[in-house]
């Protein structure tokens, strides 16, 4: 045992260390229960180590569980992803694989990186969803405003599209769609047969969308170069869907020279509302070939007009913030 | 005793016996080591308590000792004996109030001298104090209390040295 006399310290300083060294008998009663504690204790960490390692145990087989079935999907998808896909192709957006075909559909379109490879591509999808429509249209079911929503929206990256081509393919492109954009809509028009009441408005909704996207690229073949801006603008502003039942209206303004061979159109009124001469609402569908028109696009989008033989018309103006610039120009028609 | 890794391996599976065994060894000594450092024998219940709860809890998250379990369980101990320095009052006042004091047979005066001694030795170091208490007080070697602190036997050696020097001066020189 080592003691301070080995280093030669002060023999007092010995001493006193020495005072404390002696230390009363532990209580053996004391003792006994805190031994009896002490192992209580053990028994009770040795149950939660036990209890945890069955958790741990449980939640590694549910870990392993997890991966199978991770594993299990990987290899699906790797082998029997095509066929997956393929089976996706006709189904109806209440069917169970309908997403995967929309993601197909978006995937299919990523990896496509030519521009009219991709218009003709987003053109065939907004034809797929109005024949989807179609078939549910056909079956009883009424469609979701949402399907016309994402032809819309197809159509319109379409546009898009077309808007960064050369004048040259922008031509035939925007024919191309023109053309599909009316089939499509002969389509919904075919529909509305009455067959299926609760379709109706959602029918009526696509068609006034389609006849939109339709007078937008009509306007464009005659006044191509605001084409780009507007269809660019448009996808920024527009891209909520169509309220069911509203009509969709040309949101620009095409002069175009009056079609009854001697009416006069007038396109530059006055943004003031009341400009306008306000005329007793007659027929508005009168067909005099000489008749006159005021179409005058105020704010209520109210519309006066009349046909007479003068065969004048105020194609109302481009300013107003009427819905329907001029519309009443159609009652010159001879 | 078996070898102690034997126990020491008994008891990472929290085997009865064998902390039993340990119990039995270890507690008195480090109910000795406690009352030496505090006086008191209620503080020292608690910190050998503790102690072995503790062991036990590093038992269970596996963080136990593998070879040295005396360095261990003194080195514990020995952390709850300074935080109690740390959170208790200076041993003249916390006597009076002890149930150390219920032992009569022990002069006022003598105990007056431990306290005194104990006092100084609180004024030590953690280090210096563990040197202290388990070279002078429990008689451990120089490699021993090495491995309880962790420290080559060099260190040990001046932490002792420089450890008596403050208590003569502390103790000693105030007699003077």
């Amino acid at each position: 045992m080592n003691t301070l006399k080995d280093d030669n310290y002060d023999p007092r300083l010995i001493a006193m260390l020495e005072e404390i060294k002696p230390v009363l008998p532990r209580d053996p009663q004391i003792a006994a229960r805190a031994k009896a504690r002490f192992l209580a204790e053990a028994v009770s960490v040795r149950e939660v180590q036990r209890h945890s390692f069955w958790i741990f145990f449980q939640q590694k087989e549910k870990l392993a569980m997890k991966l199978a079935m991770y594993a299990l999907f990987i290899l699906a998808l790797l082998f029997g992803g095509n066929a997956t896909v393929a089976a996706a192709q006709d189904d109806l957006p209440y069917e169970s694989l309908y997403q995967i075909k929309l993601l197909s559909e978006d995937v299919n379109l990523w990896l496509t990186s030519d521009p009219l490879a991709q218009i003709e591509m987003l053109m065939q999808q907004a034809q797929t969803r109005i024949e989807e429509m179609a078939t549910l249209t056909t079956k009883g079911i009424t469609p979701s405003a949402d399907l016309a929503f994402k032809a819309q929206e197809r159509i319109q990256r379409a546009l898009q599209l077309t808007a960064n081509l050369e004048d040259a393919s922008q031509t035939n492109t925007r024919q191309q769609i023109h053309e599909r954009l009316q089939q499509q809509e002969q389509m919904v028009i075919q529909l509305q047969d009455g067959t299926c009441s609760a379709c109706q408005p959602v029918l009526q909704q696509t068609r006034d969308m389609l006849r939109t996207q339709l007078r937008q690229i009509e306007g464009d073949v005659i006044q191509p170069e605001p084409f780009q801006n507007q269809t660019q603008n448009q996808l920024r502003t527009t891209q909520t869907p169509p309220v069911p039942g509203s009509t969709v209206t040309p949101q620009r303004v095409v002069n175009t020279p009056a079609r009854d061979g001697t009416g006069q159109q007038n396109g530059s009124g006055s943004s003031n509302p009341s400009a306008g001469t306000p005329v007793p609402q007659h027929n508005t569908t009168n067909q005099n070939g000489g008749g006159q028109q005021n179409g005058d696009d105020n704010e209520g989008g109210q519309q006066s007009g009349e046909n007479n033989g003068g065969g004048e018309q105020n194609g109302g103006n481009g300013d107003g913030d009427g819905p329907m610039p001029g519309s009443g120009g159609q009652g010159g028609k001879p | 005793m078996i070898s102690e890794h034997v126990l020491l391996a008994q008891a990472k599976q929290l085997d009865s016996c064998a902390l039993s065994e340990i119990y039995d060894f270890y507690s008195p000594r480090l109910y000795r080591y406690a009352m030496r450092l505090l006086g008191d024998a209620c503080s020292a219940e608690d910190c050998v308590a503790e102690t072995f709860s503790r062991f036990l809890q590093a038992m269970r998250a596996h963080r136990g000792p593998n070879h040295y379990l005396q360095a261990y369980l003194f080195r514990t101990m020995h952390n709850l004996v300074v935080d109690r320095y740390r959170h208790q009052p200076t041993m003249e006042t916390m006597d009076d109030d002890s149930p150390s004091s219920e032992n009569t047979e022990q002069s006022t005066d003598q105990r007056l001298r431990q306290a005194r001694v104990r006092n100084a030795i609180r004024q030590l170091t953690a280090e210096q104090q563990q040197v202290i208490a388990l070279k002078f007080l429990e008689g451990w070697d120089n490699e021993e209390i090495a491995l309880a602190l962790g420290k080559p036997v060099g260190a040990v050696k001046s932490l002792q040295h420089r450890a008596l020097s403050r208590l003569q001066k502390t103790l000693l020189d105030d007699e003077v």
